[in-house]
């Protein structure tokens, strides 16, 4: 296992290096000027390349980008151009929201995708399996940011029972900041679900269908036994590997939402600072999201040994 | 953000004189105003550095708050005493003296003196982002306590205006933190060091969250009469919250949730609702910002006259307009940088130009040797003034049988594209009106600081006039030439002018009828 | 924006691994079976019909269409559904039926273009990191690398390198989305390896080639069908969120994503300009992901019910 864990982290690292290579690239390909946030578009040349010369800009492409590299390689991702703060107590401000957004969409996922999964896999093709098929599906097809839109409209608009914008931190106030939590998350987490259904239906099928629970069945253990925990417990694989593919999708998707509710997380903070040609902090976000990604799905493969003894890690 | 995009930059400094506005001054509700309370406002941009010498984009209605000028603008534009109670001009011309008011205080509780000024000055002169400006001025020598002279190398009668200047202004801050910034010409970004004299000091900046200012206990008002950024200032509310909220759909729904009290810059259309819903308000604010075209004559089919003129007689105007919202949200105006109601401004100048004439177009392009070049129009979303015109823009363009296309770009892209003159045949353009006579140089000149072909020798001798001449009825016969000039070589097509609107909770009080928001005079009921 | 569902790939946990139908083997009455594929229950048929309408609609939008999708009209802006305009007209006065069912070539341009990219991509990929031990590690460090990207984030910064046009919407969807297809080529490659016949056609001498074409190809197919549907579905959602970000397809061109991205604006005044292209895309999706349901258990023996 420590071997495993070791092999992967090895072959992380080249990975991470063509991350950070892709990501200097893209934004230092990308035509517009940073300097030219800080002057109206007017200044004389000169003013533009003092601010040039001041964000580092005026040097060759290749030292900066091992100046950019060998401060990440030290812990170091730089300093945001535009609040002049570090890049990583930047994103360490908004990474919360984004993970509260992401776990609280991720749990809703979870609501609503397991009950429908397992009621689907143990009514195979009855009428309400079909109409779950299709609830979750709709989830999938509906573009996140419209549907936040239209919850903020009915929610917080016409009932004003929920806040339109913004995130309220729960060490500020805990209530709040769940209510906060709400809209974005049904937002996001709804389309999460259809993927988490279908796996928790297939996986829960596979399962009804092998020996072991066909003689748990013949031992005469409640179906509702049966079902819930042999089989669940057995299905629990496929979903775990899904929760790894949905978080992934929730923090790709959350950035869109973050914007519909003007939330203070990753997504706006890339957005914004793409924008703005903020170059150190759309670096160094690409590269902290690409780990985490990488860490994320290293943990779930971590977890299968754990639930399941069958899997040995050579 | 982008920097300042409803101001238009101005470029030379002319010896101009402020433009006087028929503009009634700030209206005071006659009721008592209510003390206290804290003010939550839904504001269109995000900001986190707090400067307003190094850097131009930031935002008036913000920094205002904080810092203070020498001296700001009126709703005429006139330049108007803040820290400075007067000043005076020597008979040579050379010497300006400007006796500053006394018995103010920074927000650390420490005297604004000379000193303070003197510093503020050399940082300005050192990093500031329009000292180019300021070049007139060869030496600056503190008297007292409360003087402080400016010595000009010839006389220069636009001082006090380019000292009113709202972007990169003038603001005084202390000696102290002017020896902390050093060097750093980025902006201050730490809350210790943003201490200015303003009725309101900073108390706490989440970046990208919210900023909060509190009261100013022992501000000290300036004289006169309140109008644009002049005159007293009010100081009713315990607090005020600037929640930046970008996207102008959310920024209306949290005001119609009550989220907040204000939301500026909301989309047009809004005002239907604004005036349904019982609990909110819609103001529009007059005058608004303009949005115009620019057609690329150094490069491209543009070159030729013709075709110029080809898009300039056949386009509707009014049409154009009507892509920005309901007919009370905007007007018609093809007058260059200035609208209906300035002194200088005269609509019947441009009427001839402008013909809505698609079959006297049709004929100018045949007449022309337009031969089917792609022409690529330019434009960015992120500023919706200038982006909604376009799609009546590019249908106009192709019924003239131009091969038009739209190049949709973001902002900085846009800044970057713009200037290389081989990459756009026309673009969007968009500018605010409140701007002083200086401006109109501006639309000479190219992105890249060189005059446009159009503009010949007649184009700087009105300028000129305007500059040096003191009688307004010759200054304004120049004005106008100056729009003929523009109209005949029709490099530019002035469409009209948009009024910004706000939206208030119904408890807001005094909002004033002005372009910038005066947060400070506001109070809750 | 939701990822493809990578979950179709056959992971090296994936039961179901190997045994796949060759849809190859079906040659004589295809229709027939492509009918039982097709039309295989309620929710299959739907999800057939509403991607066959969708197809039909690009095709015949000019004889669809009612009025010119790029006609302004501005002084008949912001009008609610009438007998003129079924679906009321934008902000700048255009027809949103006729501008919806223009969209909808868009749609499928981008979705159809981004499939046949990412599978041409996915196939030499897969089958090259499948294959060649030594090429394996590189290229699937490289996808690894791809997917840690959340997608749109990549997206997002492709579209503002290479400038937003609809080719580069379709590049950088495909590099976003190849990586899925090419771990799914790869996981059928490294299941037949192991299996005799290759191991045969290899020991007759068989040239790689060869080899591919007449057994990797066939086995991948079913994979990539199934996978095909849910490339579309998320081009088609990643176009809109794209477009709801600034960097989708651009105007004046009407695309689903653009159409409801301009709606936002007139939430209030205009909600129908939000509803119309907002339901195209929900059905559209929908169908694609029943069609791609039913496929999968299609093509899948052991998902079949019964």
């Amino acid at each position: 296992m420590t071997i495993f864990i070791i092999r992967r982290l090895i072959v992380t690292i080249p990975v991470v290096l063509l991350v950070g290579i892709a990501a200097f690239l893209l934004v230092h390909l990308t035509p517009g000027d940073p300097a030219d946030f800080f002057l109206d578009p007017d200044s004389p040349v000169e003013e533009i390349e003092r601010i040039r010369a001041r964000l580092g800009l005026d040097q060759p492409l290749p030292v900066q980008f091992v100046n950019w590299f060998g401060g990440v390689i030290r812990g170091d991702l730089g300093q945001s151009f535009h609040q002049r703060r570090p890049v990583l107590e930047m994103f360490g401000r908004a990474f919360p929201p984004t993970i509260y957004l992401t776990v609280t969409s991720l749990l809703l996922a979870l609501i609503i995708a397991i009950p429908i999964g397992i009621f689907s896999a143990i009514r195979q093709d009855s009428l309400l399996d079909r109409f779950a098929s299709v609830f979750v599906l709709i989830g999938v097809a509906t573009p996140n940011f419209w549907l936040g839109l239209l919850l903020i409209q009915l929610f917080a608009v016409q009932l004003g029972w929920l806040p339109a914008q913004g995130f309220v931190r729960p060490e500020a106030d805990v209530w709040g900041s769940l209510r906060s939590l709400i809209l974005p998350s049904i937002a996001l987490g709804y389309s999460g679900a259809a993927l988490i259904a279908r796996m928790t239906r297939s996986g829960m099928l596979e399962v009804l269908r092998q020996d072991f629970i066909r003689t748990a069945r013949a031992k005469g253990i409640a179906e509702n036994r049966v079902n819930y925990v042999h089989a669940l417990r057995n299905a629990f694989n496929p979903i775990l590997t899904v929760i790894g593919l949905a978080v992934a999708s929730l923090i790709s998707g959350s950035l869109v939402v973050e914007l519909v509710f003007n939330f203070p997380g990753v997504g706006r903070l890339v957005v914004d600072s793409v924008f703005r040609r903020d170059y150190p902090v759309i670096q160094g976000s690409l590269l902290l999201i690409a780990g985490i990604t990488i860490v994320v799905n290293l943990v779930i493969d971590m977890l299968y040994a754990v639930t399941d003894p069958r899997i040995r890690y050579a | 953000m982008s920097t300042r995009p409803t101001r238009l930059p101005k470029r030379l400094v002319l010896g101009a004189v402020a433009a006087v506005l028929a503009l009634g001054s700030i209206a005071y509700a006659q009721d008592d105003p209510n003390v206290g309370g804290t003010l939550i406002v839904g504001f269109h941009a995000s900001l986190e550095v707090m400067d307003v010498m190094g850097v131009t984009a930031t935002r008036d209605e913000i920094w205002q708050m904080v810092f203070e000028p020498l001296v700001t603008m009126n709703a005429g534009l006139e330049p108007v005493g803040v820290l400075a109670d007067s000043w005076s001009v020597s008979d040579d011309g050379l010497e300006w003296t400007f006796a500053l008011r006394q018995g103010v205080t920074f927000h650390d509780g420490e005297p604004m003196t000379a000193a303070d000024v003197a510093a503020s000055y050399e940082r300005l002169m050192r990093i500031g982002a329009r000292r180019s400006e300021f070049v007139r001025i060869t030496a600056l020598e503190v008297i007292d306590e409360h003087t402080v002279v400016f010595r000009t190398d010839e006389p220069w009668g636009a001082l006090p205006e380019t000292f009113s200047m709202p972007s990169g202004a003038f603001v005084v801050y202390p000696e102290r933190v002017v020896e902390a910034l050093g060097e750093d010409l980025m902006g201050i970004t730490d809350v210790e060091l943003m201490i200015g004299t303003g009725p309101y000091q900073v108390e706490e900046i989440v970046p990208g969250e919210r900023l909060v200012f509190t009261r100013f206990e022992d501000y000290t008002q300036p004289h006169g009469e309140a109008s644009g950024w002049a005159g007293p200032r009010g100081q009713y509310l315990d607090e005020i919250v600037v929640l930046p909220i970008t996207d102008e759909a959310t920024r209306s729904l949290a005001l119609f949730a009550g989220e907040v009290h204000i939301a500026d810059q909301l989309p047009p259309e809004d005002v239907v609702r604004l005036d349904a819903d019982p609990n909110t308000v819609a103001a529009y604010r007059e005058p608004g910002r303009r949005t115009y075209l620019k057609m690329n004559d150094k490069h491209g089919p543009f070159t030729d006259h013709l075709l110029r003129q080809a898009v300039q007689i056949a386009i509707d105007l009014e049409e154009a307009m009507f892509t920005q919202g309901p007919e009370e949200s905007w007007r018609v105006n093809p007058f260059v940088r200035y609208q209906e109601g300035q002194w200088m401004w005269d609509g019947e100048v441009m009427a001839p130009y402008y013909q809505a004439d698609l079959e006297r177009g049709r004929e100018l392009v045949a007449e022309s040797t337009y031969d089917g070049e792609l022409i690529r129009y330019l434009t960015r979303p992120d500023l919706p003034d200038q982006y909604r015109p376009t799609s009546v823009v590019l249908e106009l363009l192709q019924d003239l049988g131009l091969n038009a296309e739209l190049m949709v770009v973001d902002g900085a892209t846009f800044t970057d594209v713009r200037r290389d003159l081989t990459g756009w045949e026309i673009k969007s353009a968009g500018g605010g009106s409140v701007v002083p006579l200086s401006y109109l140089d501006a639309s000479g000149i190219d992105r890249n600081g060189e005059p446009w072909n159009w503009v010949g020798d007649d184009w700087f001798e009105q300028l000129e006039i305007i500059a040096n001449e003191l009688d307004e009825d010759i200054r304004r016969e120049a004005v106008l030439e100056l729009n003929r000039i523009s109209a005949e070589a029709a490099g530019e097509i002035w469409l009209g002018d948009l009024f910004s609107v706000v939206g208030v909770r119904d408890n807001v009080r005094n909002i004033p009828d002005w372009h910038y928001m005066r947060l400070f005079d506001v109070w809750l009921d | 924006m939701p990822d493809v569902p990578r979950a179709a790939a056959p992971g090296p946990h994936d039961p179901r691994e190997g045994e796949r139908e060759d849809l190859g083997r079906h040659r004589k009455g295809l229709l027939q079976r492509l009918r039982e594929i097709l039309f295989r229950n309620q929710l299959t048929s739907i999800g057939t019909v509403l991607t066959g309408a969708i197809l039909l609609m690009a095709v015949f939008a000019p004889f669809l269409a009612t009025h010119d999708p790029l006609r302004t009209n501005v002084r008949n802006r912001l009008q609610p559904p009438s007998a003129e305009h079924w679906m009321g007209t934008d902000d700048a006065g255009r027809d949103i039926y006729s501008r919806a069912i223009f969209g909808s070539r868009v749609s499928v341009r981008v979705g159809y273009s981004v499939v046949v990219l990412t599978t041409v991509f996915g196939l030499a990929i897969g089958v090259a990191a499948g294959y060649y031990r030594w090429l394996d590690g590189i290229l699937m460090r490289t996808m690894d690398a791809l997917m840690a990207f959340p997608s749109i984030f990549l997206a997002i910064a492709i579209l503002a390198a290479l400038g937003p046009a609809e080719s580069n919407v379709i590049w950088a969807l495909s590099v976003t989305l190849t990586p899925g297809t090419a771990r799914i080529v790869r996981g059928v490659v490294l299941s037949l390896k192991e299996r005799d016949f290759i191991a045969a056609a290899r020991g007759l001498g068989a040239r790689d080639l060869r080899i591919l074409r007449r057994h990797v190809v066939p086995n991948s197919l079913a994979p990539l069908i199934v996978q095909s549907t849910f490339v579309l579905g998320v081009a088609i959602l990643s176009e809109a969120g794209l477009s709801f970000v600034g960097a989708g397809i651009q105007p004046p061109t009407p695309s689903w994503g653009n159409m409801l991205a301009d709606a936002k604006r007139y939430l209030f005044v205009a909600p129908w300009m939000s509803y119309f292209p907002g339901l195209f895309i929900v059905f559209g999706v929908l169908g694609l992901n029943l069609l791609g349901d039913g496929l999968r258990d299609a093509f899948d023996p052991r998902m079949r019910g019964g």
